[in-house]
């Protein structure tokens, strides 16, 4: 497993800026925290990482062919199982390992319900299990705890530092005290100020 | 001071009643009429269907029709989901597409019945002209339940490497359910409609269309109508069968 290297890295939409020149490390096995203001791009940082948007220019080395995700939004199969949503992204993996994972966050009984029926918290955890099973060394995580009361948060924090060891994170959030909890650095993004003419 | 306006509730059995109403205004039209060329009675329709039932060669006559209709049917689902998938991977695929999915749309059944019978096998007919009409219909609905598919489900499944396959029936079909229940929904129907057509113009031996054509030559009515009963009955179970497949389908789907 590699270091993450992003090298001068830039975006932009509609000629916008949203990501200038960007240099960062991402530690390998290491979690880092990624904070800033809303529109800063720690959404389009994100989504180049996974994949999903190709940068304007720059370089990203050290990144791994198999990646996983806590998305923003759950998106879960929302007429599947809990069980089967998190196990999507593992399909070897027999089913009560997929369950005990369920368990260790607090969904035992809602194991088999279809995601449609599950509050929004547990949705959140149906994703986060999803992201922990699947087979990957760089998971990114876009405020993994939303919607998570405390106690739930507590118990969710503790299953995904025992899951992940190991693994390189990239946490997206907006609670410094999280961030603290979280440990690791800490990568701020600020929007980029408009050029006078 | 605000009226509400609430629609009448109508439940199967007020349906019933409708249709019992109907066969009873049928009825007294006939009755009126008094002359059974120019409209039978549902009496003796159903007399004749009773006899029908019973009649040498009636299985094997429903058996040509629904095999061949059924086969067009199901080879016009598959081949217009075909086609959806590759229009919606490649847009030259649409563009390509568009001037023959309009001619099938637009050309009137009997054209293409014609046409066909100096290409085709009279007794294969009704496979081609079935699946002719079913084709535009399903890759329709098919392409804008395709398009129609949520952009952020499809990126989960890129990020995580979800393979083709289980990208297919747990991203895609489920989505698609909709769309596929209304094409397979109005396809059937319009599939019996034109491949009994094809039979009554191709008249291939051993056929319903044949026997409608025979009832036709012999001012028989009451089999005409018969017949027709006959046809409507199978086009229904047929429909039910299917779509209770396909719920059945999803519903094994789901159960994974």
């Amino acid at each position: 497993m590699q270091d993450i290297v992003l090298d001068h890295v830039c975006k932009s939409f509609d000629g916008t800026p949203v990501l200038q020149n960007l240099s960062t490390v991402l530690p390998a096995g290491q979690i880092t925290c990624l904070m800033g203001p809303s529109g800063c791009g720690k959404t389009t940082l994100v989504n180049i990482l996974l994949g999903l948007l190709p940068a304007d220019s720059g370089t990203i080395t050290g990144l791994p062919r198999a990646l996983s995700a806590v998305f923003q939004e759950d998106r879960l199969l929302e007429e599947f199982s809990a069980t089967m949503n998190a196990g999507f992204a593992s399909p070897k993996l027999p089913r009560d390992v997929v369950r005990r994972h369920l368990q260790a966050v607090g969904l035992a009984d809602a194991a088999d319900s279809p995601a449609s029926t599950l509050s929004g918290g547990m949705k959140r955890r149906v994703a986060i299990v999803r992201a922990v099973l699947a087979t990957a060394d760089f998971l990114v995580l876009d405020e993994p705890f939303k919607g998570l009361d405390s106690d739930t948060r507590r118990l969710v924090l503790a299953y995904l530092m025992a899951e992940t060891r190991g693994k390189t994170l990239l946490v997206v959030t907006h609670s410094e005290r999280e961030a603290a909890t979280l440990g690791g650095a800490v990568l701020r993004l600020a929007p980029i100020a408009p050029t006078g003419e | 001071m605000t009226a509400s306006i609430m629609a009448p509730k109508f439940t199967k059995w007020h349906r019933l009643a409708a249709v019992g109403l109907a066969f009873c205004v049928w009825q007294l039209a006939a009755v009126l009429l008094a002359s059974p060329l120019l409209l039978v009675s549902p009496i003796r329709v159903a007399q004749r269907l009773g006899q029908l039932l019973f009649e040498p060669g009636f299985y094997a006559s429903v058996g040509f029709s629904l095999a061949r209709i059924a086969a067009g049917f199901l080879l016009g689902l598959i081949a217009g989901s075909l086609l959806a998938v590759l229009a919606s991977r490649w847009p030259l695929a649409e563009v390509l597409l568009w001037p023959y999915i309009t001619a099938i749309k637009t050309t009137p059944v009997a054209s293409f019945i014609i046409l066909c019978l100096i290409w085709l096998d009279s007794a294969n007919l009704s496979i081609f002209i079935a699946f002719l009409m079913v084709v535009p219909i399903v890759y329709a609905n098919m392409l804008e339940g395709i398009r129609q598919t949520d952009p952020k489900l499809l990126q989960m499944g890129q990020v995580f490497g979800v393979r083709p396959l289980r990208r297919v029936l747990y991203l895609y079909l489920p989505q698609l359910r909709p769309y596929l229940l209304t094409a397979a929904s109005v396809s059937l129907g319009l599939s019996w409609k034109a491949g009994i057509a094809a039979e009554v113009i191709g008249i291939p031996e051993g056929s319903i269309g044949e026997r409608l054509y025979e009832a036709k030559v012999y001012l028989s009515s009451a089999d005409l109508f018969a017949w027709t009963v006959v046809i409507i009955a199978i086009s229904i179970l047929f429909e039910k069968l299917f779509l209770l497949l396909l719920q059945r389908g999803y519903a094994r789907l789901q159960r994974r």
